[in-house]
């Protein structure tokens, strides 16, 4: 025998144990210890220390694998199991599982959409440095905030400050423009002037063509590639010619990569900047720019030096034009202020006016991220709720088992599983849900949404994982409850104790009774409103009026000659021409009152027309008269509205005079009722309609009430014969104006998918929880029906808790609704009003629907057997 | 009742010839005896369990050694149900060699 004990790693020994479930029951360590005594022997005490400690490893090793396998094993069973419960009970399986689907498909849908939102403009390579120029100015009284600045901010931006790397300045040529190719005639819609730094600012891939040299050169442009696909039918058009409204004819020195759409602005054509007719001035906003700051500079030190730029060389124009000292401007309450947004800032937060395209709202991203949750929320509780009541009418499966010698572990189990499968079966239907939706989501929403399996695979993982721990977590509460009661207790009938706990489940159910409530309450009004302001009385009649916006570039001298002839057809009414109509760009200017003061101009917003324009808008005259042919002086005059005639404030102001600031004095000859001229938004302000010397820019046209087809084609008809170069481009009124709605238009349209979806959160909610209760009163209702009650006395019964429900849920929704909708209607200036009957409608809705689907339950119960549920009594 | 693995045959038929002995050392030694193989003790212990759970086995606790660090023995008999597979077992061998000689097999 050696000397030395041999003792093996005490360390190791204490794995085994801790590791090993159940190696006592084998005494593994023992039986290794024994033969490492051997060892010992043989081969010496380090070597059996080793050996021991190898064996320990093996041993512990190998019982992983084992419960690996094992585990493998079970859970093909509880799966088989699983889905042999799922087959055995269909309805409730489908409702189950549809209810979680919609609740996940709707999830993933509001989270793709925010992420899409979020991303606008990200793509840019400089997007965190690049910031746009904003004003908020206060002139003569009228405030305006625009993210615009006058041209001439280049010298002030060149001059001083140092701290910008890169500026580039958008002039958007407002209207729609014919391009010519050869003989094919197309509208461009899109189209800028730009400093040859834009794509040093921007990030926009060049195709064809150099991207140093692109915009280097007057007399050329550079195509984005769907207009160069759309002009010449392919990409690589570099060198040939195009002849654009009035840029004239420009060859293409590149074709650049479309800017994608999620981009606040698109372009379909760019020029370079070209001097302009007129001396540029610092007080006419026209460009947007956007400044690429140096790395490491903060917006704020620009932001800081502003107020002394404007003073600097805003000032001296002021005093030119205005006689106004720019100390004097200030003094007198006006203000123009310049600041910075943030590149990322502009889509989300920025809704001033002449945006380049219409921009989204932040608020909606919050509104949004909030019900998605929310949805998700009430879908995993009406799972919960579903499955614990679904297992009331499997107790006695589960107590057969119990009694049997289920282990409660393995219970649990079970129903995790059936848990976590029905979870990924909601998950895998949600996205095949959503494949088959986002069709028509990318119509409404007009984005590119789409879920990339392949770009990012984590998105599968991740969604795999989310769903398996929403089945877990859905799961939990039923497992443990179900696998907790004692077995006694059903055939004794006084099971269902956790579930009495049902204060709880009613606020639950009165919550989403509410929101079903509230959501509806908001459609109505959503959709109220927007019926009352695209009927609303716009002071013209906005019916049967075409307006053709390149009738003067088109026509030019043959103005006259194709009005009278388009006069021909009787359904052509009138003709008339204004240099802008509801939804276009009208420019503005200050008047002076006569006999006033240079403090106290006024800013008027100016239309051109021609005599005919107050018969084709059939706009009222309230006042004096609108311009006649009679009038040789009416090239002198003015008409202005009354919302003008009260900021004059002269008690009739026919014949007086105003004057703009070139010292041109205009008379005042009429005043016509206020109608809409500009956004819908905003509340009528001064306009001034001055006769046009030259063909105004739009004509309009009014047509009879029928043959609406037949005119169109005789004046297109008519339009060939005097031009050849112009398509034949109008739009009617009516829809310019529900354009300009769109947004509200999708408001409309999200929120009644909201309701639906809210409803049937709700149902199925209430669905589960008179599953629920009624399964508590089983036995109540046995009794009842063996002492004689009908099943419309247990109806009425049953139901009569549900209708206090009923009554708090109003209660609760009602103001709720109201506040929210008020808020929301405070962005109209015109606005409907918030009516009763809509809280009635809805309510009486909800409480139909509430009624029909807690009946189905009470219904089955009162049907039900009384032998079933007192067996055991 | 399932058929026995080959596995599970060889550590039964240990367990029978072992007798009143068959705890987890000396079923590792005969199986050497038997199969000439070394098993690793965590594959023992996992056909034991097995064997165990599937009822062919129960164990019983013997003495402690300080031999084995104070640990008792634990030893394991066949059950009826144990007895019966093996039996089967051989009756299946027996029955899918009859007839055929040995010399039929042997190749050179």
């Amino acid at each position: 025998m050696k000397k030395k004990q041999f003792r093996p790693s005490r360390a190791a020994k204490w794995l085994l144990k801790k590791l090993y479930a159940y190696q006592d029951r084998h005494s593994i360590a023992g039986d290794i210890e024994e033969v490492s005594l051997d060892k010992y022997d043989e081969r010496g005490y380090i070597f059996a220390y080793i050996w021991f400690w190898m064996q320990t490893v093996i041993s512990i090793i190998q019982y992983m694998k084992f419960i690996f396998v094992r585990s493998i094993v079970m859970l093909k069973s509880y799966i088989k199991v699983a889905l042999r419960n799922l087959k055995k009970h269909k309805i409730y399986s489908l409702i189950n599982i549809s209810g979680l689907t919609i609740g996940i498909a709707s999830c993933i849908l509001i989270i793709l959409w925010i992420q899409d939102e979020l991303s606008y403009d990200m793509f840019h390579e400089n997007s965190d440095r690049i910031y746009r120029i904003a004003t908020d100015e206060n002139i003569g009284g009228q405030s305006s905030k625009h993210p615009a600045t006058p041209m001439n901010i280049s010298e002030a931006l060149n001059n001083d400050f140092p701290e910008i790397e890169k500026y580039v300045r958008l002039r958007k040529l407002w209207q729609d423009l014919t391009v010519v190719n050869n003989d094919r005639k197309f509208m461009a819609k899109y189209v800028f002037m730009v400093d040859t730094t834009f794509f040093d600012v921007f990030t926009v891939p060049i195709l064809h063509g150099d991207p140093g040299t692109a915009l280097s050169q007057q007399g050329t442009c550079v195509l984005s590639r769907s207009s160069a696909v759309k002009y010449f039918g392919e990409e690589n058009v570099v060198g040939k010619t195009i002849t654009v409204d009035r840029l004239g004819t420009v060859m293409v020195a590149a074709v650049a990569e479309d800017l994608p759409k999620n981009s606040h602005f698109h372009f379909d054509i760019i020029v370079p900047v070209r001097p302009s007719r007129r001396p540029p001035s610092w007080l006419f906003a026209l460009c947007h720019t956007y400044i690429l700051l140096k790395d490491n500079v903060s917006p704020d030190q620009l932001v800081s030096k502003f107020p002394d730029m404007v003073k600097k060389y805003y000032g001296p124009e002021m005093k030119d034009r205005w006689n106004t000292s720019y100390e004097e401007f200030t003094a007198s309450g006006g203000y123009i202020r310049l600041s910075l947004q943030p590149l990322s800032y502009v889509h989300l937060n920025s809704n001033l006016d002449f945006e380049l395209e219409q921009n989204g709202d932040v608020r909606y991203i919050y509104i949004f991220l909030v019900s998605a949750l929310f949805i998700l929320l009430i879908a995993c509780i009406n799972y919960m709720n579903l499955v614990t009541a679904k297992s009331a009418g499997r107790m006695k499966e589960i107590a057969v088992r119990k009694v049997v010698g289920s282990h409660k572990s393995l219970l649990i189990k079970q129903f995790l599983t059936e848990s976590v499968l029905f979870s990924l079966i909601s998950g895998v239907s949600a996205v095949i849900l959503i494949e088959l939706l986002i069709p028509y989501f990318n119509n409404l929403s007009g984005k590119q949404l789409e879920l990339g399996y392949f770009s990012n695979p984590f998105v599968i993982l991740l969604l795999a994982l989310t769903m398996i721990i929403i089945g877990i977590l859905a799961g939990i509460y039923p497992a443990l409850f179900l696998s907790a009661f004692k077995p006694v207790s059903l055939f004794k009938g006084t099971l269902t104790r956790g579930i009495k706990s049902s204060s709880l489940r009613n606020t639950f159910v009165s919550i989403q009774m509410a929101t079903s409530i509230i959501l509806i309450i908001c459609t109505l009004v959503v959709s109220q409103q927007l019926k009352y302001i695209l009927e609303r009385d716009l002071g013209f009649k906005k019916e049967n009026l075409l307006v053709i916006s390149n009738a003067s570039r088109s026509l030019g001298e043959n103005w006259d000659a194709f009005k009278n002839d388009v006069l021909q057809n009787p359904d052509i009414i009138h003709v008339g021409g204004s240099s802008s109509v509801l939804g276009e760009i009208l420019s503005s200017e200050v008047f002076y009152p006569e006999g006033k003061t240079a403090q106290d101009g006024i800013y008027f917003w100016r239309l051109f027309t021609d005599h005919e324009i107050l018969e084709t808008m059939q706009m009222e005259v309230i006042n004096g008269r609108f311009f006649s042919q009679e009038f040789s002086t009416d090239s002198r005059a003015v008409v202005i509205n009354e919302t003008g005639a009260e900021r004059l404030g002269w008690a009739d102001p026919i014949g007086k005079q105003i004057s703009m600031v070139n010292n041109v004095n205009l008379t005042i000859v009429g005043v016509v009722k206020d109608f809409h001229f500009h956004s819908l938004y905003k509340e009528i302000e001064p306009l001034a309609i001055i006769l046009n010397g030259r063909t105004p820019n739009l004509m309009l046209i009014r047509t009879g009430e029928r043959n609406l087809k037949s005119s169109l084609e005789f004046v297109e008809e008519k339009w060939k014969q005097y031009t050849s170069e112009s398509p034949f481009q109008y739009t009617f009124i009516e829809s310019n104006i529900e354009n300009i709605y769109r947004t509200e238009q999708s408001t409309k349209i999200l929120f009644s998918i909201f309701s639906a979806l809210g409803i049937f959160l709700a149902c199925m909610g209430l669905l589960s929880m008179a599953a629920i209760a009624t399964a508590h009163r089983i036995k109540e209702i046995g009794i009842r029906k063996v002492y004689g009650a009908s099943v419309s006395n247990l109806v009425l019964l049953l139901t009569k808790k549900y209708t206090s429900l009923l009554i708090i849920a109003n209660i609760m929704a009602w103001p709720t609704a109201w506040y929210i909708m008020n808020k929301w209607l405070e962005i109209f200036s015109y606005k409907t009003e918030i009516e009763i009957w809509m809280f009635v409608v809805s309510a009486v809705l909800i409480s139909l629907l509430s009624l029909i689907t807690v009946s189905t339950q009470t219904i089955k119960a009162s049907y039900s057997n009384p032998i079933d549920s007192l067996r055991y009594e | 009742m399932k058929k026995l693995t080959v596995n599970e045959e060889i550590f039964l038929v240990a367990i029978f010839r072992l007798g009143e002995d068959a705890y987890g050392v000396r079923i590792r030694e005969m199986i050497k005896e038997l199969t000439g193989e070394t098993l690793l003790f965590g594959t023992i212990y996992n056909t034991l369990e097995y064997l165990l759970r599937k009822n062919y086995v129960v164990s019983r606790k013997g003495e402690s050694t300080s031999r084995r660090g104070g640990n008792k023995k634990v030893y394991y008999t066949l059950t009826n149900d144990g007895k019966m597979a093996l039996d089967r077992a051989r009756d299946l061998k027996n029955r899918l060699w009859e007839g055929i000689p040995e010399a039929v097999l042997k190749t050179d």
